[in-house]
């Protein structure tokens, strides 16, 4: 049997939800996953999920880079970006919905907007987590990578698999289980 | 050596406390469900159903209740299982099997054995007896059977394991729009019926599936994917421990 290593790989997004949080300012105010938008604060504050938070999504980001202009003689004007974040820059727009990934808090799934580059709305939905929760942080999923599943043949009492016919159990693990009476 | 008999095109061990009479009334309890649900056989009542010779409201009481079983198992993965095959032929082999597997350990409880394991064709029911060993159940890679991919103890509260693959034999897996995410799906829990349901539904389903019925149900999971992940819930974090 092939031996396995004991390092286990968790992907998680953690990375992004954690630079999510803490960019995802907008006027200051600190957008959260429960959809509550706090004041104070620069958006500098880490995850604020909490089990027990619901589903839900973040209002509309209303910061834009481009508004109404003032008429004026001689060229147009734009209204500054009202956001606390660093100047507006070229860069990308849009929407950008990443993979649902599991947390201690249940699988969430992250939405960014991003606005020339910078990210004006941040939701996460999170699925509904009740009063269970402990149980459901038991049983939160790990995706595996590398090959951390172990198993010790000597301790083996009974195999399953994918359902095999009578003529392939001959040459089956359980035959032979089932043979030396183990 | 454990008791081996074959039924429903597969092979059932019994291992532990199982005495030969009640090695004997299993076996023909498997028999029994056999001959009267499987589609391979043409003169088993399923087959005359489909034939249309029968129809449901008149079939036997036990053909009925099995149905019920699925019907109700449909509504409650959403449809990811099914008895109902595309070709309208009503299919019970999905819930046959799990039923089978559960009269036995009926059989075996009422007999007053206490520590037992069946085993038909990869899917286990087990009992532990007061310090007794535990059943350790290995479990196959899918792509090689000859070898194992991990392990799982049965326990008081997950003495079932049932294991559904894409490369199954009678157990027709429809695929649930489009997603073959996972190739294989194991599954422990509380009863035999559930755990196998729930494989074939989460088989079929996808991780969409998996999440609803590890919400729903106190199971432990592993799902390989078709690019060489395992899905895994924490009692497979470190199973040999």
């Amino acid at each position: 049997m092939s031996t396995r290593s004991k390092a286990a790989i968790l992907i998680t997004s953690a990375g992004v939800l954690a630079a999510a949080w803490q960019i995802g300012t907008h006027n200051g105010q600190l957008v959260t996953p429960e959809g509550e938008e706090s004041t104070g604060g620069n958006g500098t504050g880490g995850r604020t999920a909490s089990p027990g938070s619901t589903a839900t999504t973040t209002g509309n980001a209303s910061a834009t880079t481009t508004g109404s202009s003032a008429p004026t003689s001689g060229g147009t004007t734009t209204r500054p970006a009202t956001t606390t974040a660093p100047p507006a820059k070229t860069g990308v727009s849009g929407t950008f919905t990443g993979s649902t990934v599991s947390t201690q808090y249940g699988p969430v799934t992250v939405t960014i907007t991003l606005s020339n580059g910078i990210i004006t709305n941040v939701s996460a939905r999170i699925s509904p987590i009740d009063s269970r929760s402990q149980t459901i942080q038991q049983n939160a999923i790990a995706i595996l990578k590398s090959e951390v599943l172990a198993a010790n043949s000597a301790n083996i009492s009974t195999v399953s698999g994918a359902t095999f016919t009578s003529r392939a159990y001959i040459t089956s693990l359980q035959s032979a289980i089932d043979t030396s009476g183990r | 050596m454990n008791h081996v008999f074959h039924s429903m095109g597969t092979a059932i061990s019994l291992a532990g406390d199982v005495s030969d009479a009640d090695a004997r009334a299993i076996e023909q309890a498997f028999a029994e469900l056999d001959a009267r649900f499987s589609l391979y056989r043409e003169d088993s009542e399923l087959s005359r159903l489909a034939r249309r010779d029968i129809l449901l409201p008149a079939a036997s009481p036990q053909v009925r209740t099995a149905y019920e079983l699925a019907a109700f198992w449909r509504s409650e993965t959403e449809g990811a299982f099914t008895p109902h095959r595309p070709d309208g032929v009503i299919d019970l082999a999905g819930v046959v099997k799990a039923m089978a597997i559960q009269v036995a350990g009926d059989i075996l409880d009422a007999s007053g054995s206490q520590h037992w394991c069946v085993n038909a064709g990869g899917d286990i029911l087990t009992r532990t007896g007061h310090e007794r060993d535990p059943w350790v159940i290995g479990v196959t890679d899918p792509s090689d059977r000859q070898q194992l991919l991990t392990q799982f103890t049965a326990s008081h509260a997950f003495p079932a394991f049932a294991t559904s693959g894409i490369a199954e034999r009678g157990e027709h897996i429809w695929r649930l729009g489009a997603d073959d995410t996972f190739i294989s799906v194991s599954v422990a829990g509380p009863d035999i019926v559930t755990v196998d349901v729930l494989a074939t539904a989460i088989l079929a389903g996808g991780p969409a599936t998996l999440e609803r019925a590890l919400q729903r149900w106190p199971l432990e999971v592993i799902a390989s994917t078709r690019s060489g992940e395992y899905v895994v819930t924490a009692a497979f974090l470190d199973p040999a421990a």
